[in-house]
């Protein structure tokens, strides 16, 4: 096996064969043209961007088969381990099976969500104390700013994970509806995060938002940012679309959408809003870039453009995105806490139509990023009341997941520690929204720390938390063995305590008049007892996920072994055997009950075979 | 779908493609020079048109399942 | 302990504990959050609402948690026990309690954040203009009835004052904490931003929204003086020759701060 033949390796190279080829690509139009000077280094790089972007997909194998389909070449679905080659090697590859292809995004996600939290824990070190100690502006605008994308594309990678992985195992699925498109899917986010992280090279500084004129007069990191994001957005739309249709129309018999595992209502929620939303961020970048580029000023006052402009477009779809942030892990809470209740899930249609409820209520509240930005007045009121609304199925949520563990036989594995921890979070999140929400008191915190504790909470009881929830309940499913529960319950009693901490100081020191963004703060303002408390908790925060990447790869060599379903779930993929084989439902399943029936004797959910005449 | 009318649904795939990027030329220009946004809006829904129809192929929501 | 899950009980203890709670979360929550000091009518209007934002926290918060803690306690299984909860699969009534009651308090704090905004927002008949430009990284700010010039913002206490805001180059935001409210200043358009300052004293103007390397710094002083100490500051300003504007590049101090 040479290192040649992980696809990875070849991505890479033609990233870089085709980042120089987009490079000549300018240079020599430029020439032909008659544009001076022949070498501007910001088209230049973008040239490069773009097309390194297409050759690491042409490197990594993932347009090949429809390639090969243009020149009327048949491309069977390869099933398996590569021939001739470790079994390892199809995760560094193209690879069309979907829980190949979900370990690939969690794995990828687990990744970024390192780096982006190194780029917080530098900066976090940095505002311990008042004065510079080891940042200077310039580079910790830059390191902020890398922050937010860089977790941000870490969530929309985990959140491919578990949906990828799990969705067909939960309807008893052979594969996705399109398992070539969902490998393109997974691979245009690599070429994405290298993107990204080269944006480093020159730096940017608007932070995740990058306002113009701000982001349009700045250095030449922002293109990298817009382009990685246009990236990761083009994932992110092909994903869901294959998420939908599989949703829709792979159900076995039996399988109504009110008999489906709830987890699947809430990534298709999930889906619609990444389908149709993601397109305008996709856009509006694409403006900033093309402002930068060629001058065309949709957002320059002086040509007759309006940066306002811009904050409606990037916020009609970062709004709903945040909503893609946190349904998939509320989806998670609702699917393990019955199983640790030994209860069925409390109003599962309620909950499964809140989950659309703040799919569609959630495209209407954009503006109320926007209070201060300038708007028109009439505006604020609407969106005041809109945003409001969308705590009312949120609250349902909260209320259903009380009424599952109340009367129920509780148990406490580390699994359902984090769907505790999740909803202690996301309450501290979501109750810190309403006063966010009405605009009179929005016009005080807008923009100071507050907001950021706002966030923070809701993202880490939305998607963090129940991200960490999944991996260690399907851990066992995944890999046939168990995780070191000791060292799971650590993890967790290190991580969530620091997490309220993290999430009080931050709301407090953005009441005592801590802004966001903010390279050094005046000591005068009182606010550094609470940033050095912040800081504190960030690092124990990190030494705890260190602390559970230790345990998942330890255990996957030394575990105790599972067995089909250590957790007695009713749910089809607990049903079949750990680790899952490659084929992963020998023959198709039929359902015949409800999924959340605990506490019926002898009552079945999935049948393992399908239904014959003879069991009329 | 066979082969050959596969390979030649490409080739016509890649025209579309073609003729949508000429467009947007088209469209930059008119919209430097003539500043008409009538005439902007017209190049644009033709290029929403032909992406609905040959990219999406909007027409087979009424065909019987399983045609073309 | 009771075992029925159903037991009026267990809603009687929990529903003890969950008013008790909420009394200690406002006060905790206030002790937490502490607002600066209220230097505006603004001020006392967008506190007062704060206050009751905090109470429902205080109370929403409580509810969830201690109904989660209970359940954790008293529902947990024993070690051996491998039989399954009781079997609730919903109720209707609850439901729709558990829809319609946050519904109304939606609107009622709608009512109250209108009513708010509105207040703090309204005009005024007599209200000092001043006219300001944020530019990377300071601020500059006119007087047009005196055309005085002015590096730092004095204004008269009790005095409703109005900032009609532009920028030169990025957006960058007009926000004194203890006047509480805050207003972006946006290239090619102007903003406005009211408050009426009810407490002498020296404060500062800080940018609100990331403009670049000195975001961090872009603040600039800002005094409210009794209203003969205002008049004075006027004329010894319009008295001294102001200067013309420098073109002011980015981070240098324009020469109107001399006086």
């Amino acid at each position: 096996m040479t290192l040649w033949s992980l696809g990875l390796v070849r991505g890479v190279v033609g990233q870089i064969v085709g980042f120089a080829a987009g490079m000549l690509l300018v240079i020599v139009s430029r020439l032909l043209f008659g544009l001076d000077p022949v070498w501007n280094e910001e088209p230049a790089l973008v040239g490069g961007i773009i097309i390194g972007s297409i050759g690491f997909l042409i490197g990594v194998g993932a347009l090949t088969d429809w390639f090969q389909w243009m020149r009327g070449i048949e491309t069977p679905l390869h099933h398996g381990p590569p021939h001739g080659r470790p079994a390892w090697t199809r995760y560094f590859g193209v690879d069309y099976n979907h829980k190949v292809i979900g370990i690939q995004y969690g794995v990828t996600g687990i990744i970024m969500l390192g780096i982006g939290g190194m780029f917080a824990v530098v900066f976090r070190t940095e505002l311990a104390a008042s004065g510079f100690q080891f940042l200077d502006p310039a580079n910790y605008n830059t390191y902020l700013s890398m922050h937010g994308w860089a977790a941000l594309v870490a969530i929309l990678l985990g959140i491919g994970g578990m949906a990828n992985y799990l969705v067909p195992l939960m309807i008893g699925a052979e594969d996705m509806a399109f398992p070539r498109l969902n490998a393109f899917a997974y691979w245009i986010n690599v070429p994405g995060l290298f993107t990204l992280l080269m944006s480093l090279g020159y730096g940017w500084d608007g932070g995740w938002t990058v306002y113009p004129p701000l982001s349009v007069l700045g250095p030449v990191g922002y293109q990298f940012t817009f382009w990685a994001v246009f990236l990761v957005g083009l994932s992110s739309i092909l994903g869901s679309l294959n998420l939908i249709v599989t949703i829709l129309r792979m159900r076995p018999p039996g399988m109504s959408l009110f008999r489906m595992p709830i987890f699947v209502w809430a990534v298709f929620a999930t889906s619609l809003i990444q389908l149709t939303a993601t397109q305008f961020i996709g856009q509006a970048f694409l403006m900033l870039s093309f402002e930068r580029l060629l001058g065309m000023g949709f957002f320059d006052p002086n040509k007759g453009g309006a940066p306002i402009l811009f904050q409606h477009l990037f916020w009609f779809y970062s709004h709903p995105a945040v909503y893609i942030f946190v349904l998939p892990g509320l989806g998670i809470i609702s699917e393990i806490l019955p199983v640790f209740a030994r209860k069925p899930l409390f109003g599962y249609r309620w909950i499964a139509l809140s989950s659309i409820a703040i799919a569609l209520v959630g495209f209407l509240v954009w503006g109320h990023h926007m209070f201060t930005s300038g708007y028109g007045e009439y505006l604020r009121v609407p969106f005041m009341i809109s945003t409001l609304l969308v705590a009312v199925p949120t609250g349902v949520k909260f209320f259903s997941w009380l009424g599952t563990m109340w009367g129920g036989k509780l148990s406490f594995p580390t699994p359902m520690l984090f769907v505790l921890g999740a909803i202690s979070v996301f309450l501290i999140g979501g109750l810190s929204g309403p006063i966010l929400a009405t605009t009179a008191t929005d016009l005080f915190l807008h923009d100071t720390y507050f907001v950021v504790g706002h966030f923070h909470a809701t993202i880490f009881g939305g998607f963090v938390f129940p991200f960490f929830a999944a991996i260690y309940f399907w851990y066992p499913k995944i890999t046939g063995r168990m995780y070191d529960e000791t060292l799971g319950k650590i993890h967790f009693w290190l991580m969530t305590p620091a997490f309220w901490v993290m999430s009080i100081g931050q709301m407090s020191v953005g009441v005592m008049g801590m802004r966001r963004r903010i390279a050094d703060y005046d000591p005068a303002l009182g606010v550094e007892f609470g940033h050095l408390l912040v800081t504190i908790a960030g690092f124990t925060i990190a030494f705890s996920v260190l602390l559970m990447i230790y345990n998942l790869l330890h255990s996957a060599e030394t575990g105790r072994v599972a067995g089909n379903n250590p957790w007695r779930s009713r749910s089809p993929e607990w049903q079949i055997p750990s680790p899952v084989p490659e084929h992963s439902y020998a023959s198709p399943i039929t359902v015949v009950g409800e999924p959340y029936d605990y506490g019926i004797p002898n009552s079945t959910y999935v049948r393992m075979a399908p239904l014959t005449a003879a069991d009329d | 779908m066979n082969n050959s009318a596969r390979t030649k649904a490409y080739g016509r795939s890649a025209m579309i493609a073609l003729t949508l990027a000429v467009l947007t030329i088209i469209e930059f220009y008119v919209a430097i020079s003539l500043d008409s946004a009538i005439f902007l809006m017209l190049i644009a829904l033709f290029k929403a048109v032909i992406v609905v129809q040959a990219y999406m192929h909007v027409s087979r929501l009424w065909s019987p399942e399983g045609e073309h | 302990m009771p075992k029925s899950a159903t037991d009026i009980r267990h809603f009687i203890i929990a529903g003890v504990l969950v008013a008790i709670a909420t009394v200690l979360m406002d006060l905790l929550l206030k002790a937490l959050l502490p607002m600066p000091v209220q230097g505006s009518r603004q001020a006392q209007i967008i506190d007062q609402l704060t206050s009751w934002h905090l109470t429902l926290i205080a109370f929403l918060f409580s509810l969830v948690v201690v109904i989660m803690l209970y359940s954790l306690f008293v529902f947990r299984k024993s070690a051996d026990d491998e039989s399954e909860g009781a079997h609730f699969e919903g109720n209707t009534t609850l439901e729709i309690a558990w829809t319609v009651i946050p519904l109304i308090v939606v609107f009622v704090f709608g009512f109250f954040g209108i009513r708010a905004l509105s207040d703090v927002t309204r005009a005024a008949p007599d209200e000092i203009a001043v006219n300001v430009t944020g530019f990377q990284w300071s601020w500059l700010f006119e007087y047009p009835d005196s055309g005085i010039v002015s590096s730092e913002l004095v204004l008269p206490v009790d005095r409703p004052a109005r900032m009609d805001m532009t920028a030169r180059d990025v957006i960058h935001s007009f926000w004194i904490p203890e006047m509480r409210v805050k207003q972006d200043l946006v290239p090619g358009m102007t903003t406005t931003l009211r408050f009426t300052p009810v407490v002498t004293g020296e404060y500062s103007v800080d940018c609100a929204e990331l403009c670049g390397l000195s975001h961090y710094s872009m603040v600039a002083p800002v005094r409210i003086v009794e209203q003969a100490e205002y008049e004075q500051w006027l004329a010894e300003r319009s008295a001294s020759a102001a200067p013309a504007l420098a073109n002011t590049d980015a981070g240098a101090e324009t020469d109107a701060q001399s006086n």
